[in-house]
């Protein structure tokens, strides 16, 4: 027996770490790999007791093959069927142990599961078998991760979709064909989609049965052109990053207070004028126009942060905004102007090439953050930079000034 | 003016602090609420253990939200180096926790009782990479525990749970 323990904890000295509430042990185990965390089971009765009832479970199959990935092919000619072979007896291992589970009624708070799907198919029903298993185990953080190397889209068991109970839902590199009624997942408040695949009717089927979301992100996804968001009166936060496709966003959502916009299609157009409470906006890497910016901007009466970083079309804008009290603008490289008509700013930061600043109430701007870049500065570049500087120094009782030469 | 309050210990030290340092405390910032807070607020927390708690949520009040929400791509040097300074003020806190073991578990359970999460998920961090990579036998020595399964026992779960050693 080699797990024998060859002796046994030295005179005088306390085992503290066990003595630690459960739940924190828990908490230690959950830091580890799934194989680690076995481990741990191994030590004494309060460590199996910790591991048998862990309410988080973590399952990344790329690094129980680690170590072959490393032996030469004259190391070890079936190299391939050892790693299968492996990884099926991991897999079985996690059918195993949420099997349990659910015959236990030990709840499961939350299962990530992160597969390389390229060339195994044969394991993606051990998934489906291990959905099934967490969902009736009330699972209600469900992540599950597959690899796109070899463009085969995981495709979502439906029972996902049924699931009461899941509160939070990420998937990423899989593909969704949903039907309107398929979908009641009525506590889900949050969801990210990434790598995902799925058209402009499966997107709208699966909002359709999320009554109670409040976070959405959608990051890479393919497949969707139009993104209507509408009859979502829970959603609070919306993030869209990295797509190509998409020819359309329309948001109508009353109760947003966050929306994030990076990385989109040149073609692209939005409407976030129905977002009357909307506070806080995030442009990046966005090629909207001055008059996009002015016009949606000037219908969001409640706006108080707008953040517009890499926007490369924009040259001279203009916002006009009455509640807006926090801008911040950074390296959008053919600006050379800003106008602003905010009553109410408080804090302006601006990170850039020289720009002329113009605004009808700079005396209520108190914090002020400059940084300036520049190729050329010579004697015009300074008299403008003194202009600037003039502006801001009446009111501002806290001025960040930095420049590319150092320290101003 | 900053709002100071006086926290005291459970050996009947009292530390002076600022409201917006010791609210990152559920515990304590709910004790101030519901006004029980009027003249020291007694913890069941040692000086030793507090002075340390103490010196985590003053580092850790520098953290701003909104530096949190930005990657890094868009950061100056000047944030950089900030970052850099956290890294290594975490490392020398961490270190010195592993180098005594009690300390590290006074801090444990003294961030769970007042309710400090992020201190408490940095600790249990620090404790899973302290057990990362190590047989059984190794984390046993390290921590001081007592394999308490009959030899039955231990056969049973090593078939049950062996296959993780197994390569």
């Amino acid at each position: 027996m080699i797990y024998r323990s060859c002796c046994t904890a030295k005179e005088g000295e306390v085992d503290r770490i066990s003595a630690l509430p459960e739940p924190i042990l828990q908490h230690i185990l959950s830091f580890l790999p799934f194989k680690e965390a076995a481990h741990a089971s191994l030590l004494s009765k309060k460590w199996k007791e910790a591991w048998d009832t862990l309410p988080v479970l973590s399952f990344d199959e790329s690094v129980f093959t680690l170590d072959l990935w490393d032996l030469k092919p004259e190391q070890s000619d079936d190299k391939p069927s050892r790693v299968r072979r492996r990884k099926k007896k991991l897999f079985e291992r996690l059918e195993k142990i949420l099997e349990k589970r659910r015959k236990e009624l030990i709840s499961i708070d939350k299962l990530s599961i992160y597969i390389e799907v390229s060339n195994q198919k044969e394991f993606l029903s051990f998934v489906d078998r291990c959905t099934c298993y967490a969902i009736e185990s009330n699972v209600k953080e469900l992540k599950f991760e597959f690899g796109t190397l070899g463009r085969i889209w995981y495709n979502v068991p439906g029972s996902i979709f049924q699931a009461h109970s899941i509160d939070i839902l990420k998937l990423s590199g899989c593909k969704l064909e949903l039907l309107r009624s398929n979908v009641k997942l009525n506590s889900l408040r949050k969801l990210c989609l990434e790598y995902v695949y799925a058209e402009n009717y499966a997107v709208e089927n699966f909002l359709g049965g999320c009554p109670s979301i409040e976070e959405l992100l959608l990051s890479s996804c393919k497949g969707f052109k139009i993104l209507e968001l509408f009859n979502v009166v829970k959603l609070n936060t919306i993030k869209l990053r990295c797509s190509s496709q998409l020819e359309q966003v329309e948001i109508n959502a009353l109760n947003v207070h966050f929306i994030e916009l990076s990385d989109i299609s040149v073609q692209c157009e939005f409407n976030l004028t129905a977002c009357k409470n909307l506070k806080s906006l995030k442009l990046r890497y966005l090629l909207v126009s001055d008059e996009w910016l002015y016009n949606q901007v000037s219908e969001l009466p409640v706006l108080e942060y707008l953040n517009i970083t890499w926007c490369m079309k924009l040259r001279a804008i203009f916002i006009a905004s009455s509640r807006l009290k926090r801008l911040s603008i950074g390296t959008c490289k053919k600006l050379f102007e800003i106008k602003i008509e905010a009553p109410n700013l408080t804090s302006f930061k601006y990170d850039g090439e020289m720009i002329s600043f113009s605004s009808n109430t700079p005396d209520t701007i108190l914090e002020t953050d400059l940084f300036l870049d520049s190729q050329k500065m010579g004697t015009r570049w300074y008299a403008k930079y003194i202009e600037l500087l003039a502006k801001f120094n009446r009111s501002s009782t806290m001025m960040n000034l930095r420049s590319e030469i150092g320290q101003v | 003016m900053a709002i100071m309050y006086a926290l005291k210990s459970s050996d009947n030290e009292i530390f002076e602090v600022e409201q917006k340092v010791i609210e990152q405390s559920e515990t304590i910032k709910k004790m101030i609420e519901d006004g029980a807070a009027t003249g020291e607020i007694p913890l069941q927390v040692s000086s030793k253990t507090l002075a340390k708690v103490l010196e985590w949520c003053k580092q850790r009040q520098h953290k701003t939200v909104e530096n949190e929400n930005d990657d890094n791509k868009g950061k100056r040097k000047k944030e950089r180096d900030e970052d850099d300074d956290i890294k290594e003020w975490e490392n020398k806190f961490s270190d010195e926790l592993k180098a005594d073991k009690d300390v590290l578990f006074d801090l444990l359970l003294a961030s769970n009782y007042l309710d400090l999460p992020a201190l408490l998920s940095f600790l249990c961090q620090l404790v899973a990479d302290m057990v990362a990579g190590k047989m059984p036998e190794e984390i046993r020595r390290m921590f001081n525990i007592e394999n308490d399964f009959t030899p039955e026992e231990e056969k049973a779960i090593t078939a049950e749970h062996g296959w993780a050693f197994q390569p």
